[in-house]
């Protein structure tokens, strides 16, 4: 590997797609939602830069780590959170459909590492020597089990319909057969992955880890300061990278056709909207539900989601 | 599976007011609780008599924001039986008015807590945005958007010009009903909503019976009890209450008589502005009263009794305040066995505890050799005995 | 101003703490979030959890019972914190002056940045004392 080679990689880890771009773009897209949510409820809602305040403030408050809480597993928590977040940009396309990384199965690659997130709350949750830590995290941990199931069936539906288990190749197939979203199998994919990811990021209906009215904070309610600043960071990051993975996915990915000026405006106005439709698809679900109970919710995903799944996987069989 | 304490409280965001719930649970299921309280005790009954009989109306205003007419109203009840003083006509329709009016702002309040508890924001932010134009309302006509200090012995301390505020108080509930009958259905209909309310926190008829509920907790229960109807105070006797009795025990049937009360409650104040007398709003006091009073009165969450005696002094002997949450608590604990620790918010809220109402505690002043605590037996004999009913 | 110092004040995030209260100010309070006066508007976000608040909000004269419990979250907030007493009874004890049970206002128990009097204090009035105290950071 040329030091040309190790420079582009440090690039795109730490400019773009990496650290610093996640970190705006996902400020910017938690501030949308925000707004989104505010504007539901007839309320004005904070203004563009709340987001960014949140982090700064949060950076300069003291850290505070109880008595009774395990140290090591509570301070790397969030770093896994955020770490396992950063990775997945680096495999997936965005402007040009070469990625950093790819690679045959980066596909259950990235599907791991979007795991790594509520498995870090999880693991926080219960170092923090808290009770509401500890039903958190065993809420956190019964509510992966479940939504897992159904969107790794999506996952391997869209694999199945598009030949391939690496990201390049899907938005490939895209390119040349249309949208995955607009099949049957991929729309059934797509409307799973959609309500899997609700509770991937712990909002309502499925934000039962972390509901405030129940257990005070669920797994983080003993951070403080920069560690609680690093889980933020790493969920406004999520809030961006799922978007752009469920683009990828069924829409034909973030591309920008840089052939001639008119089509690098339409492609990138095209790719900007659909994440944005997307983001707010993910928040019109959140703004017009109240939570659901652990039970009906393991019953959501274990049964209906399931089945719907499965239906889509079956679809994908026989080729539709 | 070993047994978890899980403390509800006292500090604790689903609670606006600390209480302790203690809540054994096995896994998520909860299998006992016990209730403690304290937390919120003032003292306001050795206050009270420290105070003037006039100044105890704005001490008992104080006992709770939310229901804030009905405490003073009910002293003023209580020292006008004792002392036998008439209150005039256009004094019971005022009283009813407001009364009505803040049963409608503490119900409002109340569907916005139970949405938030379930983690319902939107909802929530929707009915305490329709619940500002009646706190406007109350502000512009007595001059406090909370604490109204309506009430005084004899009579209203304020008058209320129909004139001029009629039309913005028959504007205000024009806009209001709609927006309940939407929300109310929202409430009723949504999917997850009725997941969250309906089958949770059974509370049966025997039960409701046993542990003695009164107001929506019982009313959702089945059992038909509210004060306006049985003994008419103020001037429900000539406006007349519609009390709506629902059979299914569980939370929802709770959120259904509150649903309904708020728009009978529109209903009342629209008559009572119709049939409102002219004349005094105060009827003329001759010194100190002397003598025992009770005053019962249906406040937002139910039957709330003062007990008064009074020995002809400035000061009250003895004030004892029987608030309805007291009677609600109790129950809480069948309410809650049985069921998981994400309905034990809203089961613990569907009762509407008000907490700043319940923490009294009984005076026994035996330096003076008497008994101060009046039994169920004496209280019941006292209320007994309320032969004039229009108080 | 510097990052930081522009941040705390564009993000102060409150944790409630109600004592003997009334709970009229507690309403009051909660009133400030919805869409009549919408606090998030400044930033401002009701908090579960204290180790994640700025901005310590009491209400209600502290109770016998509450007092060594309010003294507790006041310690296990993280700096830089404030503490903002709202409601007469928080500032003076109020009309319950006198009592046995009460252990005082707020700041016999612990230090106190603002004061917000009111029997209960206007959401307006909440929102400037909010202001007043962001003032300080």
């Amino acid at each position: 590997m040329s030091w040309l080679d190790v420079a582009v990689a440090l690039l795109n880890t730490l400019v773009f797609p990496g650290f610093l771009f996640l970190f705006n773009a996902g400020f910017f897209f938690s501030w949308v939602d925000r707004k989104l949510l505010a504007r539901f409820q007839e309320r004005v809602g904070p203004p563009v830069f709340q987001p960014w305040a949140d982090f700064f403030k949060l950076l300069s408050k003291e850290i505070i780590i109880a008595r009774t809480a395990f140290k090591a597993t509570f301070i790397l928590a969030p770093l896994i959170s955020l770490i396992a977040v950063m990775l997945v940009p680096l495999m997936l396309p965005i402007v040009t459909p070469t990625p950093q990384f790819t690679f045959i199965g980066d596909l259950i690659v990235i599907v791991y590492l979007l795991i790594l997130p509520a498995l870090a709350a999880m693991i926080g949750g219960s170092a923090s020597g808290n009770p509401y830590g500890s039903i958190g995290s065993s809420r956190e941990m019964m509510l992966l089990t479940s939504y897992e199931l159904p969107f790794i069936i999506a996952v391997f539906t869209v694999a199945l319909k598009a030949g391939s288990l690496r990201i390049v190749d899907l938005v490939q197939y895209q390119s040349s057969n249309g949208f995955l979203f607009l099949t049957g199998s991929g729309f059934i994919a797509f409307l799973v992955m959609l309500l899997s990811l609700q509770a991937k990021l712990s909002v309502p209906p499925f934000d039962i880890p972390d509901a405030k009215t129940e257990i005070i904070a669920g797994p983080y309610t003993e951070y403080s300061g920069a560690l609680l600043a690093l889980f933020k960071l790493s969920h406004a990051m999520l809030l961006f990278v799922l978007p752009w993975f469920l683009c990828t996915l069924f829409f034909g990915g973030v591309l920008v056709d840089f052939s001639s000026t008119i089509r690098l405006f339409v492609t990138s106005a095209a790719s900007v909207l659909k994440l944005l439709i997307l983001l707010i698809a993910m928040s019109l679900i959140r703004c017009i539900n109240p939570r659901a109970r652990i039970d009906q919710a393991l019953r959501f995903f274990w049964l209906h989601l399931t089945i719907i799944a499965s239906v889509g996987f079956g679809l994908a069989v026989v080729g539709w | 599976m070993p047994e978890v304490v899980l403390p509800i409280g006292p500090y604790h965001p689903a609670l606006t007011e600390p209480e302790f719930f203690q809540v054994y649970v096995s896994g998520e299921e909860i299998v006992d609780a016990k209730v403690r309280i304290g937390y919120n005790h003032r003292g306001i009954e050795w206050l009270a008599q420290r105070k003037t009989i006039h100044q105890v109306p704005f001490l008992v205003e104080r006992i709770c924001g939310i229901c804030s007419n009905a405490h003073p109203m009910c002293f003023c009840q209580s020292v006008e039986e004792a002392g036998d003083i008439v209150v005039p006509d256009r004094a019971r329709h005022i009283r009813t008015l407001i009364a009505e009016l803040e049963r409608i702002h503490s119900h409002l309040l109340w569907a916005g807590i139970a949405s938030h508890l379930i983690g319902y924001d939107t909802l929530f932010m929707y009915f305490w945005r329709h619940r500002e134009p009646i706190c406007e309302l109350l502000d512009l006509i007595t001059g406090n958007r909370q604490h109204y200090a309506i009430n005084c012995i004899g009579g209203v301390r304020r008058d209320i010009d129909l004139e001029k505020y009629g039309s913005k108080i028959l504007g205000v509930l024009k806009s209001l009903t709609p927006a309940v009958l939407r929300l109310g259905d929202a409430v009723v209909k949504d999917r997850v909503v009725k997941a969250r309310m309906e089958g949770v926190g059974i509370l049966s008829t025997d039960n409701a019976r046993k542990y003695c509920v009164v107001g929506p907790t019982a009313r959702g229960s089945g059992i038909g009890i509210d004060v306006r109807k049985n003994e008419p105070y103020a001037a429900y006797r000539d406006v007349g209450v519609d009390v709506k009795v629902f059979t299914e025990c569980d939370v929802m049937a709770r959120t259904l008589v509150r649903v309904h009360e708020t728009l009978e409650s529109a209903e009342i104040v629209r008559r009572t502005m119709d049939a409102m007398p002219n004349g005094p709003i105060k009827a003329e006091l001759n010194g100190f009263p002397t003598g025992e009073g009770v005053g019962k009165v249906e406040a937002p969450r139910g039957e709330d009794i003062h007990y008064v005696r009074l020995n002809g002094t400035d000061k009250p002997e003895r004030l004892k305040i029987r608030a309805p949450t007291y009677m609600n608590l109790g129950s809480i604990v069948p309410q809650l066995v049985g069921y998981t620790i994400a309905d034990a918010p809203l089961i613990i809220g569907a009762v509407d505890p008000c907490m700043c109402c319940t923490d009294r505690i009984a005076l026994v002043d035996v330096r003076k050799g008497r008994k101060l605590v009046l039994s169920l037996g004496e209280l019941a004999q006292k209320t007994r005995k309320n032969r004039n009913p229009i108080r | 101003m510097g990052l930081l110092r522009w941040s705390r004040r564009k993000s102060p995030w409150i944790f409630h703490f109600g004592s003997a209260s009334c709970n009229n100010c507690d309403i009051e309070l909660i009133d400030a979030l919805t869409p009549r006066y919408d606090v998030e508007r400044f930033g401002i976000l009701l908090k579960g959890s204290i180790r994640h608040a700025d901005l310590l909000v009491v209400t209600g004269a502290i109770n016998r019972l509450g007092a060594p419990r309010l003294r507790r979250i006041y310690e296990q907030m993280p700096k830089p914190k404030l503490v903002m007493a709202v409601g007469s009874c928080a500032t003076t004890t109020g009309i319950f002056d006198g009592s046995y049970s009460i252990a005082g206002p707020v700041d016999r128990v612990i230090p106190v940045d603002v004061y917000v009097p009111g029997c209960p204090p206007r959401p307006e009035a909440i929102i400037d004392g909010v202001v007043k105290a962001l003032a300080k950071l």
